[in-house]
């Protein structure tokens, strides 16, 4: 018996690509629900921050730590999510 | 009334509890429960400070280490228990405690609790459901009048209050934004207390932006549950109610709170089930309850039980109570409420509480009528502690306690598993505190009386300088918030 949320280990590990790549530190996605972004896979902060915050699509956030490294990949990186999310 | 008939009929989907049991059997096992009591009548006191120093590493006690805590009588180490909860939601949460408000949005009610002064039978409620403008106008109150950013919208079980008004009551509800002194007021999270429900009505839920999907097992006690929930009540079966939880993690409801009515049955035995199912929703699903409640019985109207109820919990057990929950489940937010007495609040509100509630009034309608006297014909029971929030704010700030009214969490992603692993290794302490200095200055801007600003801002001034000290790297951003909360902006948030 699982939750019933997005969990992808291919979602998991590019995250854990990205972060080592790119020194984000803490990175992950949410889902939004309502007014909610719920958590679906990533990996946690190292302390406390204001997340980045990069669009997807409408319902899916990349959350990220330390964003300097990784903003001018950013479209590559929120692209491959969406098609490991979405398939599209 | 056939209507309501059929309804109740459709509510229990069978196969939603069949699929979660093993060997057809639920998870409480009460032989096993009163047996791990009387086992650990009189635990040695070295092991029970290898439990304090469990708790300390914030990992959920087994089912023995909780019965050892139970059954210390001895006063140093009960001393010591205080010490040790106090340090651990300090480790988990830091120095800040969370209010909200309840909101009741209809008494009617299918079932017949023999506790409740909502029970169907009871003649001398009066019974009503809010209307889209009524929840407008109480929500506008709650959010602009007194400042409160979180609300727990309470419902009664019947097709009035069904999941499509539920999900609609917390659109409406986040729909509102009221100018008040200094920026806006707003509920940014909207808890559920409702009756168990299906999955694909929690989905519903989820869609909609819930906050903690609150259900309360009232009793973990088999026997004493079908004693007091009638056989013929969809209420009366134990295992639709135990296992809603599993139901909302499947759905994908991140936050689940869970709690016991204390008083039906043996509180030993309640805190043993809390623990258990607690155990069970980490066990599955890798994710406890965000937060566990302990309401006591209190008198309602025309509802005899409760006077005669035998198992009623003194001062000192609630005491007890609240310390071996707090080292049992340490991640878990721990939450008292104002049916307390003040002075009980006023004391175990160092027992390493997280959340409390304040301008608590639980009539139907009641924050717009303005009503200040209780009205026992309108409310499920008498509230005990009557404060306003300026009022408690005030009274936890000269404990040295930061009010909160953070809501970034379930924002930003940081919710469900992650949520509970920056829990467990205690960073989600410190976010806790830059968010809680930061809503508290909107909070004093905003709603405060001069009295409470003035105790408020010496608490902030302490809190900034901890702040400055114990996290350098963030002091110029937390910093550059504030000033632009002084400036007018609003809900900025790590």
């Amino acid at each position: 018996m699982e939750k019933e949320i997005y969990s992808s280990k291919e979602v998991q590990d590019f995250l854990e690509r990205v972060r080592c790549t790119y020194e984000t530190g803490g990175i992950w996605v949410a889902r939004r629900f309502g007014r909610r972004w719920s958590f679906l896979c990533g990996i946690e902060p190292t302390g406390p921050s204001m997340p980045a915050r990069f669009k997807i699509d409408d319902d899916y956030m990349l959350f990220c730590e330390n964003p300097e490294k990784i903003s001018k990949k950013i479209v590559q990186i929120t692209n491959k999510l969406r098609e490991l999310l979405v398939g599209k | 009334m056939q209507e309501v008939k059929s309804w109740v009929k459709s509510r229990i989907k069978q196969d939603e509890i069949d699929k979660y049991l093993e060997n057809g059997r639920d998870f409480i096992n009460d032989d096993e429960i009163l047996e791990k009591i009387e086992k650990h009548k009189s635990p040695d006191r070295e092991w029970v400070r290898e439990i304090f120093q469990k708790a300390l590493s914030i990992n959920t006690l087994t089912p023995d280490e909780t019965a050892a805590l139970i059954n210390v009588e001895d006063e140093d180490l009960i001393e010591e228990m205080k010490e040790v909860a106090l340090q651990i939601k300090k480790k988990v949460y830091d120095n800040r405690i969370v209010t909200f408000a309840p909101l009741y949005l209809g008494d009617y009610c299918v079932n017949n609790c023999l506790y409740c002064g909502f029970r169907s039978d009871n003649q001398v409620i009066k019974r009503k459901v809010l209307s889209d403008e009524e929840i407008l106008r109480e929500t506008e109150e709650l959010a602009g009048k007194i400042g409160h950013k979180r609300l727990i919208l309470v419902y009664g079980e019947h097709p009035a209050t069904d999941v499509e008004y539920i999900a609609k009551s917390l659109e409406l509800v986040y729909s509102v934004k009221v100018k008040v002194r200094n920026g806006y007021g707003q509920i940014r999270r909207c808890n559920v207390n409702a009756a168990p429900l299906q999955i694909d009505e929690l989905r519903r839920l989820v869609e909609v932006g819930i906050g903690t999907f609150q259900v309360f097992q009232e009793t973990y006690h088999h026997e004493t549950y079908n004693l007091v929930h009638p056989r013929n009540t969809i209420k009366g079966d134990y295992k639709w109610r135990l296992y809603c939880m599993h139901r909302a993690l499947e759905a994908g409801v991140d936050d689940v709170g869970i709690g016991a009515l204390f008083g039906l049955y043996d509180w030993r035995f309640e805190v043993m089930g809390l623990v258990y199912h607690a155990r069970e929703l980490e066990s599955k699903f890798g994710i406890g309850p965000h937060t566990v409640s302990f309401p006591r019985l209190e008198p309602a109207a025309n509802t005899p039980y409760i006077q005669e109820a035998k198992y009623r919990v003194s001062d000192k057990d609630f005491e007890k109570l609240i310390l071996v929950l707090r080292l049992s489940i340490p991640y878990t937010g721990m939450i008292l409420t104002a049916r307390e007495p003040r002075e009980i609040r006023d004391k175990v509100i160092h027992y390493g509480i997280t959340q409390t509630d304040a301008s608590t009034k639980i009539g139907i309608g009641a924050y717009s009528d303005r009503c200040s006297e209780q009205e026992l014909e309108r409310q499920q029971f008498l509230i005990g502690d009557t404060r306003t929030l300026d009022e408690l704010i005030r009274d936890l700030a000269k404990f040295g306690y930061i009010t909160s009214f953070c809501t970034a969490g379930y924002r930003c992603g940081r919710t469900g598993d992650l949520i509970m692993k920056l829990l467990k290794t205690g960073k989600e302490g410190q976010f806790c505190k830059l968010n809680a200095i930061l809503t508290f200055k909107e909070w004093l801007l905003d709603y405060a009386s001069n009295e409470t600003q003035e105790v408020g801002d010496r608490l902030i001034q302490k809190e900034l300088n901890e702040v400055k000290e114990k996290m350098p790297r963030v002091y110029d951003k937390l910093m550059e918030y504030y000033n632009r909360i002084e400036n007018g902006e609003r809900d900025l948030f790590f």
